[in-house]
């Protein structure tokens, strides 16, 4: 509405522009007894943070693929997010409670896995373990004794090949011939193990928020240092955590195997979680600049996205230092079945279409085993929550469970050909896993958040926006260095300048001395599009603002 | 040009396709990855070291029985090579150790995976690789596996085998699949005998198999080519005598054994589309010789024949 004021003579007659009404979405008919008050918007700058932060979730949860919504998660950040690396196999001294608090899971240790697998399964166990036991002692004495390895033969002294590489070797082989034994003899009677597929040594790779730790010390500072954030220096934060796996072996199913219990047990306030909110680096853990992968050892798209069992080595137990005691390598087995368990489910659930961000609906299962051949240890986990960002890390009622065995001696030798000391029951342990059946999940809605037609991005119709996000998602995926790398802060300046400035008088050139340059603040979308040569534009001539000079891009701004 | 560019693309494909043929048979055999397998031989004053990277071996307790009579194919003529020495074009080298690698003690080697990449065969001066070097190079393959396992087994000095060894061989870029069988029966220079090579030509397992146009495609599978694994006896064949880790389970009959295999090979080449590389690469140099250059032990006959079983 606006009002032109025609100044005629005395009279000041306002003209509306009538075409311009504006009408209420209220309707101003309607009445109820007690007056119903929209809801007050907190207007704090944490609230409206909050707001920004949650609108970001909401975003990601309503886009329609899995490959967008993982895509997503990288956009705020050009060069990657700040996060801690963690790797398979390297696994700092005491770092159990972190690692229960950075993955919310309750663990139980126990002599046998959780009673849930059924007493049928439990005596087909007992049948078979007895008809291939001596398969299975035989693949033993092959791998022992009859096969000369690589690192023993090939006598290059640059090819050094450390104790516990060699462990690993011999646990990878070991496995496979153990897994095609089981398979080849069990594939036969149950149908869920000739179509499981089966990975050797899958790229697994895993990305989530974890809140709740203390602030470093440069944020604490730059907080102190600002009027507005200075209350909250203490406050604590959010960092991702990235974990790069390497297992030997997994089994993948089309449906995913029945809860351990139920989902409702997650959230019994029984089972602690420890509570770790020291900066990780505290731990031995160290940060990089990273774009956040999560895969599960396959890519989108594939049928068999459930998976069955897991099998690890135990090969970094052996050069990790002795002074550390027995205790805290039977707890780096646990770190490391923990660490590899959530992050295999989180990447399933991330290809779901749920993410650290939108929190599973339905609770999932996989089961682990670290070995190195001899000692077997087992654990079944249940990830019931993946919600473990700001204050959810220590408020989210759900847990996830973690259920494990310690380390069980399958035999005790190989002495003049034989295997000594055969355990029949650890070799059952191990059939359990296999008999576990996935099964259809009866009235559960599995890609919620997920557009029903169009889960990934082969199934674009649109071809020129599909080729895009493929070759995108794979390049995100790839982490190759950026073809132009962050600007080098040189020694002598961030001694001189930044930690103390001790050179007013100097232009302020630099990129970091410029304003509104913070190159972490660059998105990922916020780049010059690849230029389209002239011989590949589309014919007819277009000029000024119609002519495409560049290739067309289709990020979710 | 091959279909996968890297050693660990194929890899992953043959460990799933024997994994899929030993859970449909029952029966699956020991498989050693990734070994070392060595023979030096002298030729007429000249020491010829050959090696292999087995990308895979399956090996059996009881070796393969001889598919010909040892005696069968003596005082057959050789290719000639003319007037080219047969070591003009492999490298010398000053150190070495003159020793045979064989890395499974008494099991008999029974089929031998071997993959041939991009990244890793290639020749000296950047020329693309023939047909002709493709197929003599499964040759030269089955046959240290099988001189190393006779070395083993018959002493170090052997000529004539006491009886035949019979290897089998699967030489794969990923892709093209090339089929052999070598019965070495013997080792010595200048004597009567002949070794035996059947060979088909190459078969494609399928056209294409990747992303095209951001979406996952496999087109023109051959069913042919898994066929010819279920003759190999990488499933327990009937038509070979061996035994894989104790007892035999007979599949039930060949004709099913090859409908769910073909599903299967099917099935692993469509989710074998949705695996991600791992790691890194390291380029290794594998001397590739032409079948003609290579003059084998100079009692090895070659002879292309098709065969069917």
């Amino acid at each position: 509405m606006s009002f032109v004021r025609i100044r005629h003579k005395n009279n000041i007659i306002p003209l509306i522009r009538s075409s311009l009404r504006y009408y209420s979405s209220v309707n101003e008919d309607e009445y109820s007894e007690t007056p119903e008050y929209p809801p007050i918007i907190d207007d704090s700058l944490d609230a409206r943070k909050k707001r920004l932060k949650l609108s970001w979730h909401d975003k990601i949860k309503s886009l329609k693929t899995v490959e967008e919504k993982l895509f997503e998660i990288n956009i705020p950040k050009y060069y990657g997010w700040k996060c801690f690396l963690l790797k398979e196999g390297v696994i700092p001294y005491n770092s159990l409670d972190f690692t229960q608090y950075a993955t919310r899971t309750y663990l139980m240790k126990n002599e046998d896995l959780p009673a849930y697998y059924s007493k049928e399964i439990e005596e087909e166990a007992c049948c078979l373990a007895d008809s291939i036991q001596s398969q299975v002692e035989d693949a033993i004495l092959f791998e022992t004794c009859d096969v000369r390895r690589s690192y023993d033969l090939d006598n290059d002294d640059s090819n050094f090949v450390s104790p516990g590489e060699k462990e690993t070797i011999l646990t990878n082989s070991m496995v496979n011939q153990i897994n095609n034994v089981i398979l080849a003899n069990l594939a036969g009677k149950y149908d869920h193990l000739l179509q499981a597929q089966v990975d050797y040594e899958p790229r697994l790779e895993s990305f989530w928020s974890l809140g709740g730790l203390a602030p470093p010390e440069a944020m604490r500072k730059s907080k102190l240092g600002c009027k507005w954030t200075e209350d909250k220096a203490d406050e604590p934060i959010d960092r991702f955590i990235q974990y790069l796996g390497s297992p030997i072996l997994q089994l993948r199913h089309e449906q995913p195997l029945p809860p351990l219990v139920d989902h409702s047990e997650g959230e019994n306030p029984e089972l602690e979680v420890p509570l770790f909110t020291l900066d990780p680096r505290t731990d031995g853990f160290f940060q990089e600049h990273r774009h956040g992968t999560n895969i599960p050892g396959f890519w989108p798209g594939d049928p068999c996205e459930f998976g069955l069992v897991s099998f690890h080595s135990r090969g970094h137990l052996v050069e990790r230092p002795t002074s550390f005691g027995e205790t805290d390598h039977l707890e780096a087995l646990d770190v490391q079945a923990i660490f590899a368990s959530y992050s295999w489910l989180l990447a399933q659930a991330c290809y779901q279409g749920f993410s650290t961000f939108n929190d599973i609906t339905y609770p999932l299962v996989t089961q682990t085993v670290i070995t190195n051949g001899r000692l077997w240890s087992f654990y079944g986990y249940q990830l019931n929550t993946t919600l473990l960002h700001s204050e959810n890390a220590k408020e989210n009622p759900q847990r996830n469970l973690c259920y494990g065995t310690k380390p069980l001696p399958l035999y005790d030798g190989v002495e003049s050909g034989r295997v000594v000391g055969f355990n029949p029951d650890v070799l059952k342990t191990l059939l359990k896993l296999y008999l576990n059946v996935p099964r259809h999940r009866e009235g559960v809605e599995l890609k919620p958040y997920l557009h029903p037609s169009m889960r990934y991005i082969a199934d674009m119709k649109h071809t020129p926006p599909r080729v895009w996000w493929e070759k995108q998602f794979k390049h995100m995926y790839s982490n190759r260095p950026r073809h132009r790398l962050m600007y080098e802060i040189y020694d002598w300046e961030k001694i001189y300048k930044i930690d103390h400035k001790t050179r007013p008088l100097d232009k302020r050139l630099r990129p970091f001395e410029l304003p509104d340059n913070n190159p972490f603040k660059r998105r990922y979308n916020d780049h010059t599009p690849e230029y389209m040569p002239k011989v590949l534009r589309p014919a007819g001539k277009r000029t000024g603002f119609f002519r495409q000079k560049f290739f067309k891009t289709y990020y979710n701004n | 040009m091959s279909a996968f560019l890297f050693f660990h693309e194929s890899r992953l494909l043959t460990y799933r396709l024997i994994q899929l043929c030993g859970s449909i048979s029952g029966s699956p055999r020991p498989v050693v990855n990734h070994t070392p397998v060595k023979v030096t031989l002298d030729r007429g004053g000249n020491l010829v070291q050959l090696g292999i990277r087995a990308d895979q071996l399956l090996v059996a307790k009881t070796p393969l029985s001889p598919l010909v009579d040892q005696y069968s194919t003596s005082g057959m003529e050789l290719p000639n090579l003319g007037q080219a020495h047969f070591t003009v074009s492999l490298e010398t080298d000053h150190f070495y150790q003159d020793i045979d690698i064989y890395p499974t003690g008494n099991w008999a080697p029974h089929t031998l995976v071997l993959h041939g990449n991009q990244s890793e065969v290639y020749n000296l001066y950047e020329t693309p690789v023939t047909e002709q070097q493709w197929l003599g190079r499964s040759l030269v393959s089955s046959f240290i596996v099988a001189a190393a396992y006779a070395r083993a087994q018959f002493g170090a000095g052997v000529e004539d085998l006491p009886h035949p060894v019979c290897v089998q061989c699967c030489h794969t870029d990923g892709r093209l699949f090339h089929f052999v069988v070598l019965q070495l029966n013997t080792l010595g220079v200048g004597t009567e005998l002949r070794n035996i090579l059947w060979s088909q030509p190459r078969v494609a397992l399928f056209d294409t198999c990747g992303y095209k146009n951001g979406r996952p495609e496999l087109t023109g599978y051959n069913g042919d080519v898994h066929r010819s694994w279920d003759r190999q006896g990488v499933l327990s064949s009937p038509l070979v005598s061996d035994d894989g880790w104790g007892t035999v389970n007979a599949p039930s009959t060949v004709a099913n054994t090859d409908r769910v295999v073909g599903i299967g090979f099917i099935i692993v080449l469509a989710r074998f589309l949705y695996q991600p590389a791992v790691g890194f690469f390291r380029a290794r140099r594998a001397a590739v010789t032409s079948a003609r250059d290579l003059h084998l032990s100079s009692a090895g006959l070659l002879q292309f024949s098709s065969y069917t079983w």
